[in-house]
């Protein structure tokens, strides 16, 4: 681990508000897969270009290829971040190491961005043996820099069923402890988790098990294998407090995006079909009076469509919005949503989280829009995950979302782009000209910034 | 030498009093979850439990000036030196605790983390090299960390939180105390 001696991470912000006023990102790393597109290679991190000034900008600067193959890279995240300088946090850690799993495989990449950001370098796998053996659990999902460890979600057990839950491995050498869960309940499915620190709670999302998504979605398994639960947990005794259900219609509890202001115990979730009338809604989850509630907050209905659909919305004859991300601006006035169905982002005005207003979106590709980019390049698939720029100016979108599931739901293929977009400080969205990724026959799922961005990071201050 | 010794020791107590990772950011943090009343009483409680050890040797036990307890001395401030240099060059050792804004979890804080970097050393070395040096050394402490939390409440200027300052600044302060022992 490397020593800091006289000067801490520049990179490190107490508060969201500072953090917002941190230089713009050079760079963005991109997790990128091949698994699910019929070519035998492994997945990459690419290394983009996001600097306006730069020579190379927009440009796929380094690829860090993988050893192994069918990884899925999915999600990833940093060794560290702002939450080091809690005033008990530890301020010599820097923020260094891409802590990048593989969704199907289970095995996590240590990646070191220095000494330099540009061409990074693996410097350690973690076998999935070793996972399972240590935690028991596998198919590694969300990763958090935590407060005394880094935490990884993962899907289910060593079997593809559940219960899934949260690992942790040690901040310096990089071993899996073990399983982070003392007192789970009845939790037992699982997806994305966050906390707020300085409360000590951490809330944890339902998707499925693994062996019910890996081979894409059966709607049949809609109805009694895909969670629509919300958890909340004391993070310091590991042990469920209290759950929610979001509906009782809804299915698919996602992205969990509590508000970066840690003195308000409230966030938002995705929740990402309605069996109903396959709506996609967002739900709003907060801790009032002495107890947790959630209330929905904005409905996002599908559209009709007759012609142009894949197999699995033929019966329905009609487009779901699928909201597969959110992500919230670091100052907690935007809240943004990737319609991966009808292909669109949106930006809602979250001042009266209660209230979110429609203060803009934008179209690129879907099933429902077919939109192009307004340069002229033809976009397969449509927004999935979305990243903000510290500032909260740029919002930068890729279209993969699931390998099995890209392949049902953009039959035609789906080639890997990423897209940036301007975001108004006063509201409103548009898409960069100037801005495209083209990742060729690979699939591009999420967004890391160089310095860290709007979901990378955790503070203690408002 | 006792004017330059008097300005170490009230150096190291001003200096460690603005040290934001020593207990300047729980006042802002406090103040921050609207606990107005312990964010200003933070403080002397800080300052008290982060040197208790050495404030209650201070009291009871006075030290001779004789070579043995010197040498002492010495090796307790040089072990001293090297905790410091370890605790703020990694991470290893250090107490990081509950995150609830509680006072309880300071007090644990405070005393924890006092004893894994000797921090009752430097009161010793205080009251060794001046008569009643601790409560000078005590109240710079507290009385620069309330000053400076009062300028500050919640944003601690950033330009504190980018350097190591007990690296860069305590550590040099306490090899001119050591000096002063072998000088006095």
């Amino acid at each position: 681990m490397a020593i800091v001696p006289f000067k801490r991470d520049p990179t490190f912000y107490p508060s969201p508000k500072m953090a917002m006023k941190a230089p713009p990102e050079d760079l963005a790393y991109v997790a990128c897969l091949y698994t699910g597109t019929g070519i035998n290679r492994a997945d990459f991190i690419a290394v983009v270009d996001v600097n306006p000034k730069s020579e190379t900008y927009s440009k796929i600067v380094h690829k860090v290829e993988l050893p192994y193959i069918n990884d899925e890279l999915h999600h990833f995240g940093w060794n560290a971040c702002s939450s080091a300088l809690c005033p008990n946090g530890k301020p010599n850690i820097e923020r260094r190491f891409l802590i990048v799993p593989g969704l199907r495989s289970s095995r996590i990449y240590i990646i070191d961005t220095k000494p330099n950001p540009r061409e990074p370098k693996i410097i350690k796998v973690i076998e999935p043996e070793e996972v399972k053996k240590v935690s028991g659990y596998s198919r590694l999902h969300t990763v958090h820099c935590g407060p005394d460890a880094i935490y990884i979600s993962a899907l289910g057990n060593e079997e593809g069923e559940g219960p899934g839950g949260i690992l942790m491995l040690d901040h310096y050498s990089f071993e899996p402890l073990g399983k982070w869960e003392i007192d789970r309940g009845d939790q037992y499915l699982a997806y994305d988790f966050w906390w707020n620190l300085p409360n000590e709670v951490l809330v944890s999302s339902e998707w499925a098990v693994p062996n019910t998504i890996e081979d894409g979605l059966k709607l049949e398994h809609l109805k009694d294998r895909y969670g629509n639960r919300v958890h909340f947990w004391d993070l310091r005794k590991r042990k469920k407090l209290h759950s929610l259900t979001l509906g009782e219609e809804n299915r698919m509890a996602l992205e969990l995006r509590p508000l970066h202001d840690p003195t308000k115990l409230m966030g938002f979730i995705n929740m990402v079909v309605s069996l109903k009338d396959l709506s996609s809604s967002i739900w709003l989850w907060y801790y009032e009076d002495g107890k947790w509630n959630a209330e929905k907050v904005i409905e996002i209905p599908a559209e009709p469509l007759e012609g142009n659909l894949p197999e699995i919305l033929k019966p329905f004859k009609a487009v779901p919005p699928l909201v597969t991300d959110i992500d919230i601006s670091l100052d907690d006035k935007f809240l943004y949503l990737s319609l991966w169905g009808i292909g669109e982002v949106r930006q809602y005005d979250i001042s009266n989280p209660f209230k979110p207003v429609l203060t803009g979106k934008v179209k690129l590709g879907g099933i429902f829009h077919r939109a192009d980019h307004p340069a002229g390049y033809k976009l397969t698939g449509a927004p999935q995950m979305l990243e903000i720029s510290r500032d909260g100016r740029r919002v930068y979108v890729t279209n993969s979302l699931y390998s099995t599931w890209d392949n049902q739901f953009y039959p035609e293929g789906l080639k890997g782009w990423m897209v940036k977009l301007n975001a108004n400080p006063s509201g409103g969205l548009e898409i960069d000209k100037e801005f495209f990724v083209d990742f060729g026959e690979a699939r591009s799922h999420q967004v890391r910034l160089s310095g860290g961005d709007a979901s990378s990071d955790s503070y203690c201050y408002p | 030498m006792l004017h330059p010794i008097l300005i170490a020791i009230l150096s190291l107590g001003i200096v460690e009093g603005i040290n934001p990772h020593k207990g300047l950011l729980f006042s802002s943090y406090f103040y921050s979850f609207k606990k107005r009343l312990e964010s200003y009483l933070l403080p002397p409680v800080i300052t008290t439990f982060y040197y208790l050890l050495g404030i209650i040797i201070s009291l009871l036990v006075i030290i001779p000036h004789d070579p043995i307890f010197k040498l002492m001395l010495l090796n307790l401030v040089s072990a001293s030196i090297i905790m410091k240099v370890i605790c703020s060059s990694s991470n290893f050792l250090y107490y990081s605790g509950s995150m609830k804004p509680v006072l309880s979890n300071v007090i644990k804080w405070s005393l924890a983390n006092s004893i894994i970097e000797m921090a009752p050393i430097e009161m010793i070395v205080a009251n060794y090299l001046v008569n009643l040096g601790f409560i000078i050394f005590f109240l710079s402490n507290f009385v620069t960390r309330e000053i400076a939390f009062y300028f500050c409440k919640n944003s601690v200027p950033r330009k504190l939180y980018l350097y190591n300052i007990q690296l860069m600044i305590e550590i040099p302060i306490l090899i001119l105390l050591l000096i002063g022992i072998i000088l006095t």
